[in-house]
């Protein structure tokens, strides 16, 4: 099972869902079911290959995170968006109560689920209205990191579905799958899907210096990792778009000049591995789609 | 390794002799197959001579037992588009990263680093060859990974330097228990040397960590042969060597099985089957030359 690898379930869940004002949740989910974003994904077809559970939760206190992404139809929405991929089994996209905070993709029974918790932990994490430097506003910090994470785990999807031959560590590659189709939108798009995966790993923790060996045995890359690729990728493949990135100093010039071409390795692993089974016509379509709401996007 | 104890060599030494032997082995003068192995036009190699005098010995040493020689024979089963060069050269750093086009550039200072950490970490002559010899095979086959990768144009999902390790893994792991022992634990432990401790900005690195590399290279090992790396099992208590957590090796052979599966896909449509099965069938070592046999 290739999961996202923030898990990081403690006790405390019961107090941080319980605290999710019901304002949050509810505007999370007005904010996509809004008339006109739901016209927009609607003229796509569904990939016919690919269902979608919104599976109840038995504990209460995630009710609200159910009924928000119901509500967002984020499913629905999902279904739509992976019609140019020709997926040569049956895809189940699900969300659920996992007990852990957390969202993966199983080959066993190819299923992508969402959990709850996680989804809960986005909401609590995200700044209330904008993070302090400005970077990131409290939808764009959901949404994005959200999306994010759905696209990663869909790198784990096409990796497993497709037979793709992955050469590096997996959890990297389903990264750069997040990043690369990030890049595939309009400005907005790209800019809300990166930050808010950069800024949900720049707020996770690495391990200390006097760690101990076995911290590094993990299959994930460590939080700081993680947010370096996706800069160096962002800015690889839109310099002009995320200059902000090199201007700030997060990414340092010594990995900013290796960018273009970490990008261009990603992109050609892409049209060699991936792109055969996307219809190009019904891609095109995909990427002049408004997928996020004028709110999200903020 | 007893006939490097008697015969006194300096940490050099022991890494040239290593390569030396277990091409020779295989490619030496003595194999009446070793012509059939080699195609020099498809590898191209060169000695460079170092400015600084301190590596002149390394150079001499290296140029005088052919070691590039033999490395382009190892490299034989390879069918490449076009000409891959590997050169020795000082570089001014411990590394010279392979540029698109090559060459395959091993650094003097890298080789001598890699003396120097094993011979400050280590006082058992046994624990020196083996990292010695184990590492300097990973990082040569590490760099020939990387040009064959651009040669090839192979499609390299996740981080290249990565990508690189475990290709370098699972190279070590097709010529028998042994070799494979050898060259994984050596490797695993000069990173376990390195001791370099990472923090800020260090994780913006193309590379990856000492520590994740060590892990990384037991799984392939662990995955790839769970009997002859059964010492890397799960298991409480204290070992001798640091065994993997149950999490990472319960993952262990899907890690081998994908990167095996990524190799058969998009390398071996360009390798020579009837070259790769000579050199399989080699002896890469001989009997007395692991650490800890005795004569």
């Amino acid at each position: 099972m290739a999961a996202f690898g923030r898990i990081s379930w403690t006790l405390e869940m019961n107090r941080i869902l319980s605290a999710l004002s019901a304002a949050v949740l509810t505007s999370f989910m007005l904010a996509g079911a809004s008339p006109a974003a739901a016209q927009a994904w609607l003229s796509i077809p569904a990939n016919p290959k690919v269902d979608i559970a919104y599976v109840p939760p038995a504990s209460q206190r995630l009710e609200g995170v159910y009924q928000a992404l119901k509500g967002r139809q984020i499913l629905e929405e999902l279904q739509h968006f992976l019609a140019p991929l020709h997926l040569p089994h049956r895809l189940l996209l699900q969300t659920r109560e996992c007990s852990q905070v957390n969202a993966f993709y199983s080959p066993f029974d190819r299923s992508l689920t969402i959990c709850y918790e996680l989804v809960g932990e986005l909401i609590r994490d995200a700044p209330q209205t904008v993070s302090e430097d400005g970077f990131i506003t409290h939808e764009a910090a959901i949404v994005g990191t959200l999306v994010g994470v759905v696209l990663h785990e869909g790198g784990h999807m096409m990796f497993d579905m497709l037979d793709v031959p992955v050469f590096g560590r997996e959890e990297d590659a389903a990264d750069e799958t997040a990043s690369f189709l990030a890049l595939q939108f309009n400005k907005d798009v790209e800019r809300t899907i990166i930050k808010g995966f950069v800024y949900f790993w720049a707020k996770s923790q690495d391990p200390s210096a006097s760690s101990p060996m076995r911290v590094w045995s993990d299959e994930h890359g460590t939080p700081s990792q993680r947010m370096y690729n996706t800069l160096c990728l962002a800015y690889g493949g839109d310099p002009q778009g995320f200059k902000e990135f090199v201007d700030r100093g997060w990414l340092p010039p010594k990995r900013a000049e290796h960018c273009g071409a970490e990008f261009a390795q990603l992109k050609l692993a892409f049209i060699k591995t991936i792109l055969p089974f996307i219809d190009r016509d019904l891609m095109v379509q995909v990427q002049k789609t408004q997928w996020l709401t004028p709110e999200e996007l903020k | 390794m007893a006939w490097l104890r008697k015969c006194q060599m300096s940490p050099l030494d022991r890494v040239v002799v290593f390569l030396c032997v277990i091409i020779w082995s295989a490619f030496g003068p003595h194999d009446a197959r070793a012509q059939s192995f080699v195609n020099p036009a498809q590898i191209h190699i060169s000695y460079d001579v170092p400015t600084d005098p301190k590596f002149r010995p390394m150079y001499d040493a290296l140029k005088r037992r052919n070691v590039l020689e033999r490395l382009q024979g190892f490299l034989s089963p390879l069918r490449l588009p076009k000409e891959l060069s590997v050169r020795l050269a000082q570089c001014g750093a411990e590394t010279s990263p392979y540029p698109p086009g090559g060459p395959v550039t091993i650094c003097y200072e890298m080789v001598q680093r890699i003396s120097d950490i094993t011979f400050q970490n280590t006082t058992d002559p046994n624990d020196r060859v083996l990292v010695i010899d184990g590492t300097f095979v990973q990082m040569v086959l590490h760099e020939v990974a990387l040009a064959v990768f651009d040669v090839l144009q192979v499609p390299i999902w996740g981080r290249a330097e990565d990508a690189a390790d475990r290709v370098s893994a699972l190279i070590m792991m097709q010529f028998g228990d042994e070799l494979a022992v050898t060259t994984i634990i050596g490797t695993a432990k000069f990173f376990e040397y390195s001791k370099h401790e990472w923090t800020g900005g260090d994780f913006a690195s193309q590379g990856s960590p000492e520590a994740q590399r060590f892990y990384n290279y037991l799984c392939i090992a662990y995955g790839g042969d769970p009997i002859a790396f059964r010492f890397l099992a799960p298991r409480p208590g204290p070992s001798a060597f640091a065994t993997l957590p149950e999490h990472r090796a319960a993952r262990c052979a899907g890690e081998y099985h994908q990167v095996r599966h990524a190799f058969d896909m998009r390398i071996m449509p360009f390798v020579d089957p009837d070259a790769v099965t000579k050199v399989r069938a080699s002896q890469w070592l001989l009997s007395d030359e692991y650490p800890g046999r005795s004569k």
